[in-house]
Protein backbone atom coordinates (compact mmCIF):
# COMPACT_ATOMS: atom_id res chain seq x y z
CA UNK A 1 0.00 0.00 0.00
CA UNK A 2 0.94 3.48 -0.55
CA UNK A 3 0.28 6.75 1.04
CA UNK A 4 -0.33 9.60 -0.29
CA UNK A 5 -0.72 12.95 1.08
CA UNK A 6 -0.44 15.57 3.61
CA UNK A 7 0.86 15.35 6.99
CA UNK A 8 -1.98 14.64 9.10
CA UNK A 9 -3.87 12.78 7.00
CA UNK A 10 -0.82 10.54 5.97
CA UNK A 11 -0.34 10.20 9.32
CA UNK A 12 -3.82 8.90 9.89
CA UNK A 13 -3.58 6.43 7.03
CA UNK A 14 0.03 4.98 8.13
CA UNK A 15 -0.80 4.76 11.75
CA UNK A 16 -3.72 2.85 10.69
CA UNK A 17 -2.01 0.33 8.53
CA UNK A 18 -1.86 -2.44 11.84
CA UNK A 19 -6.03 -2.24 11.78
CA UNK A 20 -6.40 -3.63 8.09
CA UNK A 21 -8.00 -6.46 7.83
CA UNK A 22 -5.91 -9.24 5.64
CA UNK A 23 -2.36 -10.35 5.25
CA UNK A 24 0.48 -8.43 5.38
CA UNK A 25 -0.47 -4.50 4.86
CA UNK A 26 3.02 -3.25 3.87
CA UNK A 27 3.98 0.70 3.20
CA UNK A 28 5.68 0.71 0.52
CA UNK A 29 5.57 4.21 -0.09
CA UNK A 30 5.01 7.48 1.24
CA UNK A 31 4.36 10.65 -0.96
CA UNK A 32 4.86 13.82 0.92
CA UNK A 33 6.14 17.75 -0.31
CA UNK A 34 7.65 17.38 3.50
CA UNK A 35 10.90 15.85 3.85
CA UNK A 36 11.31 15.79 7.34
CA UNK A 37 7.04 14.65 7.66
CA UNK A 38 8.38 12.25 5.22
CA UNK A 39 11.03 10.65 7.02
CA UNK A 40 9.05 10.73 10.42
CA UNK A 41 6.37 8.95 8.79
CA UNK A 42 8.41 6.28 7.27
CA UNK A 43 10.39 5.93 11.24
CA UNK A 44 6.83 5.10 12.34
CA UNK A 45 5.97 2.48 9.65
CA UNK A 46 7.69 -0.07 12.25
CA UNK A 47 10.46 -0.63 9.24
CA UNK A 48 8.13 -0.94 6.88
CA UNK A 49 9.22 1.58 4.29
CA UNK A 50 12.72 2.67 4.29
CA UNK A 51 13.26 6.64 4.58
CA UNK A 52 14.52 7.28 1.43
CA UNK A 53 13.43 10.73 -0.56
CA UNK A 54 13.07 11.32 -4.19
CA UNK A 55 11.93 14.96 -5.25
CA UNK A 56 10.56 14.08 -8.49
CA UNK A 57 7.44 11.60 -9.35
CA UNK A 58 9.22 10.08 -12.45
CA UNK A 59 12.15 9.43 -10.26
CA UNK A 60 9.67 7.36 -8.08
CA UNK A 61 8.88 5.74 -10.99
CA UNK A 62 12.13 4.54 -11.46
CA UNK A 63 13.52 3.71 -8.12
CA UNK A 64 13.66 0.01 -7.27
CA UNK A 65 12.72 -1.04 -4.48
CA UNK A 66 9.45 0.83 -3.63
CA UNK A 67 7.92 0.95 -7.08
CA UNK A 68 4.47 2.59 -7.19
CA UNK A 69 4.52 0.53 -10.84
CA UNK A 70 4.79 -3.13 -9.08
CA UNK A 71 2.12 -1.67 -6.73
CA UNK A 72 -0.51 -1.22 -9.20
CA UNK A 73 0.41 -4.45 -10.53
CA UNK A 74 -0.48 -6.41 -7.49
CA UNK A 75 3.18 -6.93 -6.74
CA UNK A 76 3.84 -7.58 -2.56
CA UNK A 77 6.40 -7.01 -0.94
CA UNK A 78 8.14 -8.53 1.90
CA UNK A 79 8.68 -6.00 5.60
CA UNK A 80 12.25 -5.01 3.53
CA UNK A 81 10.73 -3.43 0.77
CA UNK A 82 11.27 -6.54 -1.73
CA UNK A 83 8.71 -8.31 -4.08
CA UNK A 84 7.57 -11.64 -2.40
CA UNK A 85 8.83 -14.91 -4.59
CA UNK A 86 5.83 -17.77 -4.93
CA UNK A 87 6.31 -19.86 -1.90
CA UNK A 88 6.99 -23.27 -3.99
CA UNK A 89 9.95 -21.57 -5.50
CA UNK A 90 12.01 -21.49 -2.27
CA UNK A 91 12.19 -24.83 -2.91
CA UNK A 92 13.28 -24.30 -6.93
CA UNK A 93 16.83 -25.26 -7.71
CA UNK A 94 18.74 -25.06 -11.64
CA UNK A 95 17.53 -26.59 -14.22
CA UNK A 96 18.32 -30.09 -14.88
CA UNK A 97 20.28 -29.90 -18.00
CA UNK A 98 18.82 -31.99 -20.65
CA UNK A 99 20.74 -34.41 -22.17
CA UNK A 100 23.70 -34.87 -24.28
CA UNK A 101 22.31 -36.86 -27.36
CA UNK A 102 25.02 -38.43 -29.89
CA UNK A 103 21.77 -39.03 -32.40
CA UNK A 104 19.93 -36.88 -34.68
CA UNK A 105 16.47 -36.89 -36.08
CA UNK A 106 16.21 -38.78 -39.66
CA UNK A 107 13.38 -37.53 -40.78
CA UNK A 108 12.94 -40.55 -43.57
CA UNK A 109 13.10 -43.35 -40.91
CA UNK A 110 11.13 -41.10 -38.16
CA UNK A 111 14.02 -42.29 -36.07
CA UNK A 112 16.62 -40.58 -34.32
CA UNK A 113 20.01 -42.38 -35.56
CA UNK A 114 23.66 -42.64 -34.39
CA UNK A 115 26.47 -40.75 -36.45
CA UNK A 116 26.93 -44.59 -37.77
CA UNK A 117 23.56 -44.51 -39.43
CA UNK A 118 22.14 -46.98 -36.66
CA UNK A 119 18.81 -46.78 -34.40
CA UNK A 120 20.03 -45.28 -31.37
CA UNK A 121 16.85 -46.92 -29.12
CA UNK A 122 18.09 -50.41 -30.33
CA UNK A 123 21.16 -48.85 -28.16
CA UNK A 124 19.90 -49.68 -24.81
CA UNK A 125 23.42 -49.09 -23.08
CA UNK A 126 23.84 -45.91 -24.25
CA UNK A 127 20.24 -44.39 -23.75
CA UNK A 128 20.83 -45.09 -20.28
CA UNK A 129 23.66 -43.67 -20.03
CA UNK A 130 22.47 -40.16 -22.00
CA UNK A 131 19.30 -40.32 -19.61
CA UNK A 132 17.21 -38.88 -22.60
CA UNK A 133 13.95 -41.57 -21.12
CA UNK A 134 14.01 -40.48 -18.18
CA UNK A 135 11.16 -38.65 -16.43
CA UNK A 136 12.63 -35.32 -16.75
CA UNK A 137 13.75 -35.62 -19.96
CA UNK A 138 12.56 -32.52 -21.83
CA UNK A 139 11.05 -30.63 -19.29
CA UNK A 140 12.35 -27.31 -20.98
CA UNK A 141 8.85 -27.73 -23.08
CA UNK A 142 6.81 -30.60 -20.88
CA UNK A 143 5.58 -31.75 -18.23
CA UNK A 144 8.18 -33.05 -15.41
CA UNK A 145 6.54 -36.54 -15.90
CA UNK B 1 -3.40 -47.95 -42.52
CA UNK B 2 -1.73 -45.80 -40.66
CA UNK B 3 -0.62 -45.26 -37.18
CA UNK B 4 -0.37 -41.28 -36.14
CA UNK B 5 2.14 -40.13 -33.85
CA UNK B 6 2.20 -37.06 -32.38
CA UNK B 7 5.52 -36.20 -31.02
CA UNK B 8 8.87 -33.77 -31.35
CA UNK B 9 11.60 -35.12 -33.25
CA UNK B 10 13.85 -35.24 -29.94
CA UNK B 11 11.68 -37.89 -28.54
CA UNK B 12 13.68 -40.61 -28.36
CA UNK B 13 11.22 -42.44 -26.11
CA UNK B 14 8.47 -42.54 -28.62
CA UNK B 15 11.51 -43.94 -31.19
CA UNK B 16 11.11 -47.08 -28.97
CA UNK B 17 7.81 -47.59 -30.22
CA UNK B 18 7.80 -46.40 -33.36
CA UNK B 19 11.01 -48.99 -34.48
CA UNK B 20 8.74 -51.61 -33.47
CA UNK B 21 6.07 -50.82 -35.31
CA UNK B 22 8.37 -50.49 -38.58
CA UNK B 23 9.27 -54.33 -37.08
CA UNK B 24 5.77 -55.13 -37.54
CA UNK B 25 5.46 -53.20 -40.98
CA UNK B 26 2.45 -50.85 -39.74
CA UNK B 27 2.71 -47.61 -41.50
CA UNK B 28 3.35 -44.54 -39.50
CA UNK B 29 3.31 -41.44 -40.01
CA UNK B 30 5.50 -39.31 -37.18
CA UNK B 31 4.72 -35.79 -37.02
CA UNK B 32 4.87 -32.86 -34.69
CA UNK B 33 2.12 -30.86 -34.59
CA UNK B 34 4.77 -27.30 -34.40
CA UNK B 35 5.79 -28.21 -38.14
CA UNK B 36 1.66 -27.38 -38.92
CA UNK B 37 1.37 -25.10 -41.39
CA UNK B 38 5.00 -24.97 -42.96
CA UNK B 39 6.51 -28.32 -42.41
CA UNK B 40 3.16 -30.01 -42.22
CA UNK B 41 0.18 -29.98 -44.38
CA UNK B 42 -3.76 -30.52 -44.35
CA UNK B 43 -6.24 -30.73 -46.18
CA UNK B 44 -9.44 -31.50 -44.58
CA UNK B 45 -12.62 -31.20 -46.77
CA UNK B 46 -15.94 -32.26 -45.34
CA UNK B 47 -18.31 -32.43 -48.31
CA UNK B 48 -21.75 -34.47 -49.11
CA UNK B 49 -21.43 -36.00 -45.49
CA UNK B 50 -18.11 -37.31 -45.92
CA UNK B 51 -14.77 -36.57 -44.53
CA UNK B 52 -11.31 -36.39 -47.29
CA UNK B 53 -7.90 -35.20 -47.14
CA UNK B 54 -4.44 -35.29 -46.51
CA UNK B 55 -1.50 -34.64 -44.44
CA UNK B 56 1.65 -34.14 -45.35
CA UNK B 57 5.31 -34.02 -43.72
CA UNK B 58 8.10 -34.20 -46.23
CA UNK B 59 8.00 -36.57 -48.77
CA UNK B 60 4.93 -39.06 -46.41
CA UNK B 61 1.05 -38.33 -47.40
CA UNK B 62 -1.32 -39.67 -45.46
CA UNK B 63 -4.63 -40.16 -46.61
CA UNK B 64 -7.15 -38.91 -44.03
CA UNK B 65 -9.30 -42.20 -43.98
CA UNK B 66 -5.74 -44.63 -43.42
CA UNK B 67 -5.59 -43.35 -39.88
CA UNK B 68 -6.39 -45.92 -37.09
CA UNK B 69 -4.85 -45.08 -34.75
CA UNK B 70 -3.25 -41.56 -32.61
CA UNK B 71 -0.52 -41.77 -30.36
CA UNK B 72 -0.48 -38.58 -28.70
CA UNK B 73 2.91 -38.17 -27.07
CA UNK B 74 4.54 -35.05 -26.79
CA UNK B 75 3.70 -32.70 -29.26
CA UNK B 76 4.07 -29.20 -30.20
CA UNK B 77 1.79 -26.28 -30.28
CA UNK B 78 0.04 -26.08 -33.65
CA UNK B 79 1.06 -23.22 -35.79
CA UNK B 80 3.96 -22.34 -33.10
CA UNK B 81 6.45 -19.50 -34.53
CA UNK B 82 4.65 -17.56 -37.41
CA UNK B 83 5.67 -13.75 -37.43
CA UNK B 84 2.36 -12.34 -38.51
CA UNK B 85 -0.35 -12.51 -35.76
CA UNK B 86 1.12 -15.10 -34.16
CA UNK B 87 -1.63 -15.90 -31.28
CA UNK B 88 -4.29 -16.10 -34.17
CA UNK B 89 -2.29 -17.96 -36.60
CA UNK B 90 -1.75 -20.91 -33.85
CA UNK B 91 -5.62 -20.79 -32.87
CA UNK B 92 -6.32 -21.54 -36.06
CA UNK B 93 -3.56 -23.77 -36.45
CA UNK B 94 -4.80 -25.60 -33.55
CA UNK B 95 -8.30 -25.46 -34.33
CA UNK B 96 -7.89 -26.65 -37.94
CA UNK B 97 -5.34 -29.76 -36.54
CA UNK B 98 -7.24 -30.82 -33.90
CA UNK B 99 -10.30 -30.01 -35.01
CA UNK B 100 -9.95 -32.38 -37.62
CA UNK B 101 -8.28 -35.14 -36.16
CA UNK B 102 -11.14 -35.15 -33.41
CA UNK B 103 -13.41 -35.39 -36.35
CA UNK B 104 -11.87 -38.66 -37.85
CA UNK B 105 -14.42 -41.70 -37.37
CA UNK B 106 -13.19 -45.00 -35.45
CA UNK B 107 -10.06 -43.61 -34.31
CA UNK B 108 -8.05 -44.55 -31.61
CA UNK B 109 -6.52 -42.29 -29.48
CA UNK B 110 -3.77 -43.01 -26.58
CA UNK B 111 -4.58 -40.35 -25.02
CA UNK B 112 -8.25 -39.00 -26.05
CA UNK B 113 -7.50 -35.40 -25.52
CA UNK B 114 -9.84 -34.34 -23.20
CA UNK B 115 -8.93 -37.47 -21.20
CA UNK B 116 -5.42 -36.24 -21.22
CA UNK B 117 -5.95 -32.46 -20.65
CA UNK B 118 -8.45 -33.18 -17.96
CA UNK B 119 -5.95 -35.61 -16.28
CA UNK B 120 -3.11 -32.88 -15.86
CA UNK B 121 -5.25 -31.55 -13.13
CA UNK B 122 -4.12 -32.26 -9.73
CA UNK B 123 -6.85 -32.14 -7.37
CA UNK B 124 -9.29 -33.70 -9.50
CA UNK B 125 -6.42 -36.87 -10.19
CA UNK B 126 -6.81 -37.20 -5.89
CA UNK B 127 -10.35 -36.89 -6.75
CA UNK B 128 -10.47 -39.82 -8.70
CA UNK B 129 -7.96 -41.89 -7.09
CA UNK B 130 -9.76 -41.87 -3.77
CA UNK B 131 -13.16 -42.77 -5.83
CA UNK B 132 -11.41 -45.63 -7.46
CA UNK B 133 -10.33 -47.24 -3.53
CA UNK B 134 -6.73 -45.80 -3.67
CA UNK B 135 -4.95 -44.56 -0.47
CA UNK B 136 -4.25 -40.58 -1.07
CA UNK B 137 -2.14 -38.28 1.21
CA UNK B 138 -3.41 -35.30 2.71
CA UNK B 139 -3.58 -32.26 -0.13
CA UNK B 140 -4.16 -28.75 -0.14
CA UNK B 141 -3.75 -26.05 -2.52
CA UNK B 142 -3.96 -22.51 -1.19
CA UNK B 143 -3.16 -18.94 -1.50
CA UNK B 144 -4.00 -17.83 2.37
CA UNK B 145 -1.22 -18.32 4.25
CA UNK B 146 -3.01 -18.86 7.45
CA UNK B 147 -4.66 -21.50 5.74
CA UNK B 148 -1.47 -23.47 4.58
CA UNK B 149 -0.42 -23.01 8.11
CA UNK B 150 -3.72 -24.71 9.49
CA UNK B 151 -2.97 -27.73 7.29
CA UNK B 152 0.61 -27.82 8.44
CA UNK B 153 -0.51 -27.93 12.14
CA UNK B 154 -3.07 -30.59 11.15
CA UNK B 155 -1.33 -32.36 8.35
CA UNK B 156 2.71 -32.06 8.90
CA UNK B 157 5.41 -32.90 7.86
CA UNK B 158 4.88 -31.32 4.61
CA UNK B 159 5.78 -31.66 1.12
CA UNK B 160 5.84 -28.89 -1.47
CA UNK B 161 4.98 -29.68 -4.67
CA UNK B 162 4.22 -28.32 -8.76
CA UNK B 163 0.00 -27.47 -8.75
CA UNK B 164 0.40 -27.91 -12.24
CA UNK B 165 3.41 -30.19 -13.10
CA UNK B 166 4.82 -27.63 -15.01
CA UNK B 167 8.81 -26.33 -13.95
CA UNK B 168 9.07 -22.37 -14.22
CA UNK B 169 10.79 -20.72 -17.65
CA UNK B 170 11.59 -17.48 -16.82
CA UNK B 171 14.45 -17.98 -15.81
CA UNK B 172 14.29 -21.80 -15.90
CA UNK B 173 14.01 -23.92 -12.51
CA UNK B 174 13.29 -27.37 -11.08
CA UNK B 175 11.10 -28.00 -8.81
CA UNK B 176 11.29 -31.12 -7.29
CA UNK B 177 9.18 -32.31 -4.69
CA UNK B 178 10.61 -31.06 -1.30
CA UNK B 179 9.68 -31.38 2.30
CA UNK B 180 8.91 -28.06 4.01
CA UNK B 181 10.52 -27.46 7.48
CA UNK B 182 7.90 -27.47 10.47
CA UNK B 183 8.80 -23.45 10.82
CA UNK B 184 8.04 -22.74 7.53
CA UNK B 185 6.82 -18.98 6.98
CA UNK B 186 3.62 -19.38 4.60
CA UNK B 187 3.40 -15.29 3.57
CA UNK B 188 4.31 -16.07 0.23
CA UNK B 189 1.65 -18.74 -0.74
CA UNK B 190 -0.64 -15.32 -1.67
CA UNK B 191 1.94 -14.99 -4.83
CA UNK B 192 0.90 -18.55 -6.80
CA UNK B 193 -1.72 -21.45 -5.64
CA UNK B 194 0.67 -23.57 -3.41
CA UNK B 195 0.58 -27.19 -3.19
CA UNK B 196 1.31 -28.59 -0.07
CA UNK B 197 1.00 -32.33 0.82
CA UNK B 198 1.37 -34.92 3.57
CA UNK B 199 4.66 -36.32 3.37
CA UNK B 200 4.67 -40.18 3.12
CA UNK B 201 7.18 -41.96 5.34
CA UNK B 202 8.20 -44.23 2.35
CA UNK B 203 9.96 -46.85 1.99
CA UNK B 204 9.65 -47.52 -1.88
CA UNK B 205 8.41 -45.60 -4.71
CA UNK B 206 6.41 -47.41 -7.94
CA UNK B 207 5.94 -46.34 -11.05
CA UNK B 208 2.79 -48.17 -12.58
CA UNK B 209 2.51 -48.23 -16.46
CA UNK B 210 -0.55 -48.79 -17.99
CA UNK B 211 -1.09 -49.26 -21.49
CA UNK B 212 -4.60 -50.66 -22.33
CA UNK B 213 -5.29 -53.68 -20.15
CA UNK B 214 -1.96 -54.40 -19.20
CA UNK B 215 -0.47 -53.34 -16.44
CA UNK B 216 3.55 -53.06 -15.27
CA UNK B 217 4.80 -52.13 -12.71
CA UNK B 218 8.92 -51.40 -10.65
CA UNK B 219 9.51 -50.39 -7.57
CA UNK B 220 13.20 -49.22 -6.07
CA UNK B 221 13.39 -49.35 -2.50
CA UNK B 222 14.91 -46.32 -0.31
CA UNK B 223 17.86 -46.86 2.38
CA UNK B 224 17.24 -45.11 5.28
CA UNK B 225 19.07 -41.74 6.36
CA UNK B 226 20.88 -41.83 9.46
CA UNK B 227 18.01 -39.71 11.20
CA UNK B 228 15.51 -43.13 9.71
CA UNK B 229 13.96 -40.87 6.96
CA UNK B 230 13.98 -42.08 3.39
CA UNK B 231 16.60 -40.30 1.49
CA UNK B 232 15.22 -39.77 -2.00
CA UNK B 233 12.27 -37.38 -1.70
CA UNK B 234 12.01 -36.79 -5.22
CA UNK B 235 13.41 -39.52 -7.51
CA UNK B 236 12.72 -37.75 -10.82
CA UNK B 237 15.62 -35.12 -9.51
CA UNK B 238 18.53 -38.07 -8.10
CA UNK B 239 20.93 -39.39 -10.82
CA UNK B 240 19.42 -41.61 -12.48
CA UNK B 241 22.00 -44.20 -12.37
CA UNK B 242 21.37 -44.19 -9.12
CA UNK B 243 17.66 -45.11 -9.09
CA UNK B 244 17.43 -49.11 -9.68
CA UNK B 245 14.08 -50.47 -10.51
CA UNK B 246 12.76 -53.60 -10.77
CA UNK B 247 9.71 -55.54 -12.24
CA UNK B 248 7.80 -56.66 -9.19
CA UNK B 249 3.73 -57.74 -9.31
CA UNK B 250 0.63 -55.63 -8.86
CA UNK B 251 -0.70 -56.41 -5.82
CA UNK B 252 -4.13 -57.95 -6.23
CA UNK B 253 -5.89 -55.22 -4.21
CA UNK B 254 -4.14 -52.30 -6.23
CA UNK B 255 -5.03 -53.47 -9.16
CA UNK B 256 -8.98 -53.32 -9.39
CA UNK B 257 -8.79 -49.83 -8.51
CA UNK B 258 -6.06 -48.95 -11.27
CA UNK B 259 -8.62 -50.83 -13.37
CA UNK B 260 -11.44 -48.04 -12.20
CA UNK B 261 -9.19 -44.79 -12.06
CA UNK B 262 -8.16 -45.82 -16.13
CA UNK B 263 -11.90 -46.16 -16.42
CA UNK B 264 -12.93 -43.11 -14.70
CA UNK B 265 -10.36 -41.07 -16.54
CA UNK B 266 -11.19 -42.60 -19.97
CA UNK B 267 -7.66 -42.97 -20.17
CA UNK B 268 -5.55 -45.63 -22.50
CA UNK B 269 -2.34 -45.16 -21.52
CA UNK B 270 -0.82 -43.93 -17.41
CA UNK B 271 2.08 -44.00 -16.15
CA UNK B 272 1.01 -43.67 -11.94
CA UNK B 273 3.42 -43.06 -9.38
CA UNK B 274 3.21 -44.57 -5.58
CA UNK B 275 4.86 -43.85 -2.37
CA UNK B 276 4.89 -47.05 -0.47
CA UNK B 277 4.68 -46.87 3.25
CA UNK B 278 5.39 -49.27 6.24
CA UNK B 279 3.23 -52.70 5.99
CA UNK B 280 3.41 -51.98 1.97
CA UNK B 281 0.39 -49.29 2.17
CA UNK B 282 0.56 -47.50 -1.10
CA UNK B 283 0.12 -43.83 -1.54
CA UNK B 284 -1.06 -42.48 -4.52
CA UNK B 285 0.86 -39.35 -6.08
CA UNK B 286 -0.24 -38.75 -9.10
CA UNK B 287 -0.98 -40.67 -12.60
CA UNK B 288 0.90 -39.08 -16.07
CA UNK B 289 -0.99 -39.51 -18.78
CA UNK B 290 1.99 -38.99 -21.04
CA UNK B 291 4.33 -40.35 -18.68
CA UNK B 292 7.71 -41.45 -19.55
CA UNK B 293 8.58 -44.92 -19.74
CA UNK B 294 11.57 -45.52 -21.37
CA UNK B 295 13.64 -45.71 -18.19
CA UNK B 296 11.56 -48.27 -16.92
CA UNK B 297 11.50 -50.97 -19.78
CA UNK B 298 15.09 -50.04 -20.22
CA UNK B 299 15.94 -50.52 -16.65
CA UNK B 300 13.56 -53.91 -15.68
CA UNK B 301 12.83 -55.29 -19.41
CA UNK B 302 9.74 -54.56 -18.83
CA UNK B 303 7.63 -54.69 -22.47
CA UNK B 304 6.00 -51.53 -22.65
CA UNK B 305 6.78 -50.04 -25.77
CA UNK B 306 5.84 -53.66 -27.66
CA UNK B 307 2.70 -53.12 -26.11
CA UNK B 308 2.11 -49.48 -26.68
CA UNK B 309 3.12 -50.63 -30.35
CA UNK B 310 0.74 -53.66 -30.24
CA UNK B 311 -2.34 -51.88 -28.87
CA UNK B 312 -1.62 -49.09 -31.66
CA UNK B 313 -1.59 -51.28 -34.48
CA UNK B 314 -4.65 -53.23 -32.88
CA UNK B 315 -7.14 -49.98 -34.41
Amino acid sequence: MATVGCSRLAEGHSSGNGSIDGPNPTIISICERETVIAERLAAQCHGHAEPRAWHAADTVMDTPPQRPSDAREGHHFDTHGKTMQPFALTYAQPPIPEPETPYAYDPEQQVNLLADGSVAVRNRALLLACGATTSTAGSKTHFDD
Amino acid sequence: MTVLVLTSAEDVTADMVIDRLAAMNVPVLRIDPAGFPHQVTLTAAYTSGALTGSITAGRRTVDLREIRSIWVRRPGTPGSGAQIQPRWVAAESDHAWYGTLRALPGVRWMNPPDAAAACRYKMRQLVLAQAAGLRVPATVFTTVPADAKRFADDHGPLVCKSVSGRSPDDPPLALPTTAVPGDADFASVTEAPTCLQTRIDKHADVRLTVVGSETFCARTDHEPTDGGECRELDWRYTDPQSVRWRAVRVPSHIQPKIDAFMKTAGLAYGAFDFAVAAEDTWYFLECNASGQFGFIELGTGLPVSQTIADWLAAG
